[in-house]
């Protein structure tokens, strides 16, 4: 599976704070929406890697 | 202005200062940060987003509900954290801010900002939204805060992970 990357998680925070600025509100909810995506991605992912780990 | 205008500009200010402080930390004593501690940040500036889209198009029930989500997501990640580290014997990651970890203190501030969510929808009434939000230099200057400090986010993640999932 693909993991998004961690640089990655903030660009699109500030796409989405930009598309604010400029008044595009649906815009920034759908970028919300897939920022919250991607961070319960990698947290899943890290928190996997931590219990084989601790297994 | 109302209240609720001064409560989202607080809102924005403080988790500005907690992420500066922690790119302080990051920069001057050497802290490199964990992943963990990279989502936490990721989830304070999308719990501040919700505050910024208040502060332009006016409060809405929708932006408090991504705020709520934002929280609970953010405090999941931080117990996560502390959780790891509550075994007796082993050691806290980084060093305590005013005899608390970072990750304690960034359970906090969600533990907060869902007050701050109950607090607004007190204070919440329909006629607000349906008036354009007006746009004042204080707000400007939370927005251009908010994008300096996600910029410096992107480029220290990259420098520390790469185009990668920060293992």
């Amino acid at each position: 599976m693909e993991i998004p990357m961690m640089a990655g998680l903030f660009f699109i925070i500030f796409l989405a704070a930009l598309l604010v600025m400029l008044g595009y509100r649906r815009g920034a909810i759908a970028l919300f929406l897939l920022e919250l995506a991607c961070a319960v991605a990698l947290f899943i992912h890290h928190m996997t890697d931590q219990l084989i780990i601790l297994l | 202005m109302s209240l609720s205008y001064y409560l989202n500009i607080l809102w924005i200010l403080i988790y500005c200062a907690v992420i500066g402080t922690a790119i302080g930390l990051q920069i001057f004593n050497g802290e490199e940060p964990c992943p963990l501690c990279y989502i936490q940040r990721a989830a304070m500036l999308l719990v501040s987003l919700t505050a910024l889209m208040n502060l332009h198009f006016g409060i809405r029930e929708v932006h408090l509900g991504l705020a709520i989500i934002g929280s609970l997501f953010g405090g999941a990640v931080a117990l996560r954290q502390i959780a790891l580290h509550a075994c007796p014997g082993s050691p806290t990651f980084g060093v305590p801010f005013w005899g608390l970890s970072l990750y304690t203190w960034s359970f906090l501030t969600f533990a907060s900002s869902l007050l701050m969510c109950a607090i607004l929808l007190l204070l919440y009434k329909p006629i607000q939204s349906e008036k354009p939000a007006e746009i004042t230099s204080a707000t400007k200057g939370v927005t251009l805060l908010f994008l300096l400090i996600t910029a410096v986010n992107v480029v220290s993640s990259y420098i520390d992970c790469g185009f990668g999932p920060c293992d």
